[in-house]
């Protein structure tokens, strides 16, 4: 487990899924069938580690070598179960309840949040192109192609995993996805301003102290000051 | 997101209400639709009732101000406040269409 979160969350970077619950405190739900309830009850309890999966891994030690420097909690969900849950709305119910954030931060965080997880589940996970809407009828394509491709047991079944770290150098999260990962210049650089789609990382760079890109696209690292 | 449709003359208002989000381009379409409504001069997107808007759902703002305009039909995006309204001023969104306090 340790080695699949420095690859998927960058190893340049390890400091960002570094988590500290102490070795008794760390534990982990695993869960099949994930509704909005179930995620919201599970967030609502002190744990370190919320994975979707059918069954527990046999060794359960795999979960224990995550370095400890920084409260946290990691959830690793399916790509259907992701989109079907308001995860960002739920993430922030938790870090609320865990009074990491104020009602006044709660609303940048859960749009930024919802950027980078809508960014992973469409363009990462599921590889639709936004840049279908910017044709004529564009968004029922866009739209087919979305429902298509989650009708996919490949492609509804990758992973979004979700870090999230505080300390004294704010809230962190990294948000990443199992696609192909993108060109972020050609993601971000000027497609004018009447294209449908485009505008989550300004919205991100704006309400975000950081914002890192990291894994080739498929991570997106975001710093609060909360 | 929910809406709920009102005619009055020749303006057609469809108010949203709860989330415009990326997992909403299915409604998109019925939206759309209500532009086909015969007469139809004024369209008014009636948002004082959404509670959150993201990327995604500004560009779907973006397709209907599109649509209404192959069919002649002057569009005005009504009553942002709070976290839309900042997510509409952060997009610049008031550049391309026309907002109405």
């Amino acid at each position: 487990m340790r080695a699949r979160l420095i690859e998927r969350f960058g190893v340049r970077d390890p400091s960002v899924f570094d988590l500290r619950a102490s070795t008794a405190t760390r534990q982990a739900a695993f869960i099949a069938d994930v509704n909005r309830d179930a995620l919201g009850e599970l967030l609502a309890k002190p744990l370190t580690f919320i994975v979707e999966a059918d069954a527990a891994p046999q060794n359960a030690a795999a979960l224990s070598p995550i370095p400890v420097t920084s409260d946290g909690f990691f959830v690793s969900l399916g790509t259907g179960t992701a989109f079907s849950l308001h995860c960002a709305v739920l993430i922030c119910d938790a870090l609320v309840w865990r009074g990491v954030l104020r009602d006044n931060v709660r609303s940048a965080v859960e749009l930024c949040l919802q950027e980078a997880i809508a960014n992973a589940l469409i363009h990462g996970n599921l590889g639709v192109d936004s840049g279908l809407k910017d044709r004529d009828d564009g968004y029922l394509r866009f739209s087919r192609l979305v429902n298509a491709r989650l009708a996919d047991p490949d492609l509804s079944g990758r992973r979004l995993d979700l870090l999230v770290s505080w300390g004294e150098s704010g809230l962190d999260v990294a948000v990443a996805d199992e696609g192909a990962g993108f060109d972020f210049e050609r993601m971000t650089g000027n497609r004018g301003k009447m294209a449908r789609s485009g505008r989550g990382f300004t919205l991100m760079r704006a309400l975000a102290a950081e914002v890192r890109v990291l894994d080739g696209g498929r991570c997106t690292a975001l710093r609060f000051k909360v | 997101m929910e809406f709920q449709t009102r005619q009055t003359g020749d303006a057609i208002e469809a108010h949203l209400s709860g989330r415009l989000e990326f997992t909403d381009h299915d409604r998109l379409r019925d939206i759309v639709a209500l532009l086909e409504t015969p007469k139809a001069r004024r369209f008014v997107v009636d948002v004082s009732r959404l509670d959150f808007i993201d990327s995604a759902g500004l560009g779907m703002i973006l397709i209907l101000q599109e649509e209404a305009e192959q069919k002649n039909i002057s569009m005005v995006v009504r009553g942002p406040r709070d976290d839309v309204k900042r997510s509409i001023d952060l997009a610049k969104i008031g550049e391309i269409v026309a907002i109405e306090g």
